[in-house]
């Protein structure tokens, strides 16, 4: 039965940590990008905050997976919830969405942000609809990691 | 409440009232006039286009009220306004008052003057600092500098050792005969005077060079250092002085800073309208203003024209080629919507105007990724105290409003009110103000996405399916008007109803609808395909048609794709939901802790869901953005118009208060 619970809590780490990776190597290309162009372009600092932050949202999805899980195992309520060994399993292999795809969706977006970056100190007309709508098509990946993670957890297993 | 129809007009006029005219014409705002390369009357007479010549000394009197402007700007004190109304109110009267006078002028003088006095004093400054931080080290040497050196066999070097090198350099120049005499201290050097005879010197100074010595020269100098530095203290202080002085000046002339402002913004629309009057086709005396104005506003401009004796407009047919300004219209409802269709560019001139199509929508995602009422209720409270702050163009805070709005009503519906917060931080005693809260919260409730996400998974993308075919019926429609039945029945129609069907089809087939229609639907889906594939590329050869029309019916895929995006809606709102009730977690643990719990959880609750309520904002505008350009717009939009943009009075300073009377 500890075994369960173990990997449970082997889940919600991996949900928050890979994710977590890929927010901040994320954020790291993006940042690094904005902070050269925003030596020449101090005007642009809300555009350019606004392309570095883009990133962010995959650590945050990662998170919530962590805590629905903490939820589902009754972290907060006191008493753990007692898993078999196949409970435990499916709550690490429901957390394994979010965590990867946001690992590497969150890098790939920091390059498309600082490639935004890269086109919005020339066109800043041109940040909104090119620069942050493209980085949005990459985060749909974490969304649907989020996604089946959160299904898989709060539907998929029964405590 | 679409894209407004255009008018080309022809204004032709006496040059010696195109001035006038064209000052009535910016006022009234509503003419784009075409400069001589893009007007078609000079492709027939070329002889109208003239050589432009720009107005540089109206380009340099904005330029200078500019810097003046830019150089007062710390000596004005604090300015009213701030942030969001920086533009300062300008009643009429003082404003035509103040361009009418010409000392405003003369005073521009008095700053450049004055700007010009503070930079040469502060030149002075930092040149007499550095002068004397130069000499001090060199102060207790008591004899006049001129006679350093006037000796008949020896050679005295004075000049800056390194600190770190002095005693090996000392000891090296002892065995070539020199002496080293140490003055003072600078900036981790010392202040030396070496001393040889006039055989070593050669010696003497190739050491020296290699131990970094810095030669201080005193030609020019005369006196002992200390009475050279009085002297020159005694001019510092004097142009510190004058530069007090001078700042003075500029605090006393700052006052008058507003007339610079309304000068430069009058200027500023006078060399508008100069650009427009010398790039407009002419002749010796006629000019011709070729133009394009809003239909609804042509009788305006009619009686604009009527007032000037020897100008007259007349509406002409447009060139063969030619394609008109984009504007577009809306209601007030659905304006404030107009700077999300802005941000993608304006539509083509056949395209309809997507902004009162995208706003229901936009608004409804925006709540929905939101979800949840108490961040509705404070983004409301924010968004009403910047509309109130905030001066010239408030259609993003309105949009922002809408959205708001929507947010608090999903949240309502779905319960969530600062995520969890009442069911989990407030006490739920019977009869308790937490209790009652938490009946009412069930009231409105409509499901609870937590324990139905499924629920909430079928309203996204039951409205992903709904505009989508939203999109293709916005494109049928157009498409007829336009009078291209062929691409609208076999393009768009065809799509709408295979969508439709294949959707009806797989209710019958669940049960949800009489089991006998399903193959009635499945047929008519089955016939939509067969239309697709054979003609969607029609007027290609047979391969063409077979290949692109296999493509086509394979786009199914991308119809599918498209809808299933929309499932982003649901994810997050239970991001929001849920990073929420991780704060509302934090915040029961924090409040735990005893004395100072109550303080922590707090502060946590406030910052935690600030925080949250930033990222939430973020991203559910950056994803309802994303599904109106990428998977609505495409259906019905190509978009890449050029904008309308009449000549018209614009200020960056100030805002004239009566807007009758704003020149």
């Amino acid at each position: 039965m500890d075994y369960g619970l173990a990997l449970a809590f082997a889940g919600a780490a991996f949900a928050t940590f890979l994710s977590g990776i890929g927010s901040s190597i994320g954020l790291g290309i993006s940042g690094r990008s904005a902070t050269g162009i925003l030596s020449e372009k101090p005007e642009q600092y809300g555009l350019m905050t606004l392309l570095v932050v883009l990133p962010s949202t995959q650590g945050i999805y990662g998170l919530v997976i962590s805590l629905f899980v903490m939820i589902k195992i009754n972290l907060f309520g006191g008493d753990l919830a007692d898993l078999t060994l196949a409970q435990g399993l499916m709550i690490f292999g429901a957390s394994l969405p979010v965590g990867i795809a946001g690992l590497f969706s969150g890098i790939h977006q920091g390059k498309i942000c600082a490639g935004g970056i890269q086109m919005a100190a020339k066109r800043p007309e041109m940040g909104v609809k090119a620069g942050v709508v493209y980085a949005a098509m990459i985060e749909f990946y974490a969304i649907l990691g989020f996604l089946v993670s959160f299904l898989l957890i709060f539907i998929g297993v029964t405590v | 409440m679409a894209i407004a129809a255009m008018k080309k007009v022809m204004i032709v006029t006496h040059r010696s009232e195109s001035e006038a005219l064209l000052e009535a014409l910016q006022q009234a705002g509503t003419v784009q006039v075409l400069d001589a390369e893009r007007a078609m009357v000079t492709k027939e007479w070329p002889q109208l286009q003239s050589e432009f010549r720009r107005p540089r000394d109206l380009e340099e009197r904005v330029d200078r009220l500019n810097r003046a402007i830019v150089f007062l700007k710390p000596y004005a004190g604090k300015v009213a306004g701030g942030l969001l109304s920086p533009r300062i109110e300008v009643p009429a009267g003082q404003y035509a008052k103040i361009v009418r006078s010409g000392q405003a002028m003369e005073l521009l003088e008095k700053v450049e003057q004055t700007a010009k006095q503070i930079d040469k004093y502060g030149q002075d400054i930092d040149g007499l600092t550095a002068e004397i931080d130069k000499l001090r080290p060199w102060t207790p040497l008591a004899i006049p500098v001129e006679e350093l050196g006037g000796m008949k066999s020896s050679v005295c070097f004075a000049g800056l050792i390194p600190e770190q090198l002095i005693e090996s350099l000392s000891a090296q120049l002892d065995e070539l005969g020199a002496i080293v005499h140490k003055i003072g201290s600078a900036h981790r050097a010392e202040a030396c005077l070496v001393l040889c005879l006039k055989e070593a010197a050669a010696e003497v100074q190739k050491a020296l060079r290699q131990a970094d010595f810095e030669t201080v020269g005193f030609e020019g100098y005369h006196g002992t250092i200390a009475a050279i530095i009085a002297e020159r203290e005694a001019v510092l202080a004097q142009r510190m002085t004058y530069l007090q002085h001078e700042k003075n000046t500029a605090v006393e002339l700052a006052e008058q800073r507003l007339s610079f402002q309304i000068l430069h913004d009058h200027h500023k629309n006078l060399v508008e309208r100069v650009y427009a009057r010398d790039m407009a086709p002419a002749s010796e005396h006629t000019m011709f203003f070729e133009g394009w104005v809003k239909a609804k506003d042509y009788p305006a401009l009619e009686k604009i024209v009527g007032r000037f004796e020897a100008s007259t407009v007349a509406i002409v047919e447009p060139g063969e080629e030619e394609e008109p300004p984009v504007g577009i219209d809306n209601g007030p409802a659905v304006r404030p919507f107009e700077t999300i269709t802005r941000l993608y560019g304006l539509p083509a001139n056949t395209d309809v105007d997507p902004t009162v199509f995208l706003a229901p929508f936009f608004a409804l995602f925006f709540g929905l990724c939101l979800t949840d009422a108490g961040y509705g209720i404070v983004l409301c409270l924010l968004l009403a105290w910047a509309l109130k702050k905030m001066q010239g163009d408030k259609k993003a805070l309105w949009m922002l409003m809408a959205c708001s709005g929507m947010a608090v009503i999903a949240g309502a519906l779905t319960g969530g009110w600062f995520a969890d917060t009442i069911q989990t931080l407030l006490p739920q005693d019977e009869g308790s103000f937490g209790a009652r809260l938490e009946t009412l919260r069930g009231k409105i409730m409509q499901f609870d996405p937590m324990e139905d996400p499924l629920i909430f998974i079928g309203i996204a993308l039951g409205l992903g399916y709904i505009q989508v075919l939203f999109g293709l019926g916005i494109a049928f429609v157009n498409l007829l008007k336009q009078k291209n039945y062929a691409a609208a029945i076999y393009e768009k129609l065809t799509w709408l109803i295979l969508l439709i069907s294949v959707l009806l089809y797989g209710l019958a087939k669940g049960g949800l609808l009489p089991s006998g229609l399903a193959p009635v639907f499945g047929i008519l889906s089955l016939i939509q395909v067969v239309l697709i594939f054979w003609f969607t590329e029609r007027s290609s050869g047979l391969a063409g048609r077979i290949g692109g029309g296999a493509f086509a019916v394979f786009s199914t895929v991308f119809y599918l794709g498209d809808i299933l995006s929309y499932v982003r809606i649901m994810a997050l709102g239970m991001v929001t939901a849920g990073l929420g009730m991780a704060i509302n977690i934090l915040t029961q643990l924090l409040m735990e802790i005893p004395y100072v719990g109550f303080i922590l959880g707090l502060l946590m609750f406030v910052v935690g869901h600030t925080v949250n309520i930033g990222l939430s904002l973020l991203s559910s505008f950056v994803h309802s953005l994303r599904l109106q350009f990428v998977e609505f717009f495409p259906k019905f939009f190509t978009g890449g118009g050029r904008e309308f943009s009449p000549l018209r009075n614009a200020y960056q300073h100030i805002v004239i208060r009566d807007n009758d009377k704003s020149v």
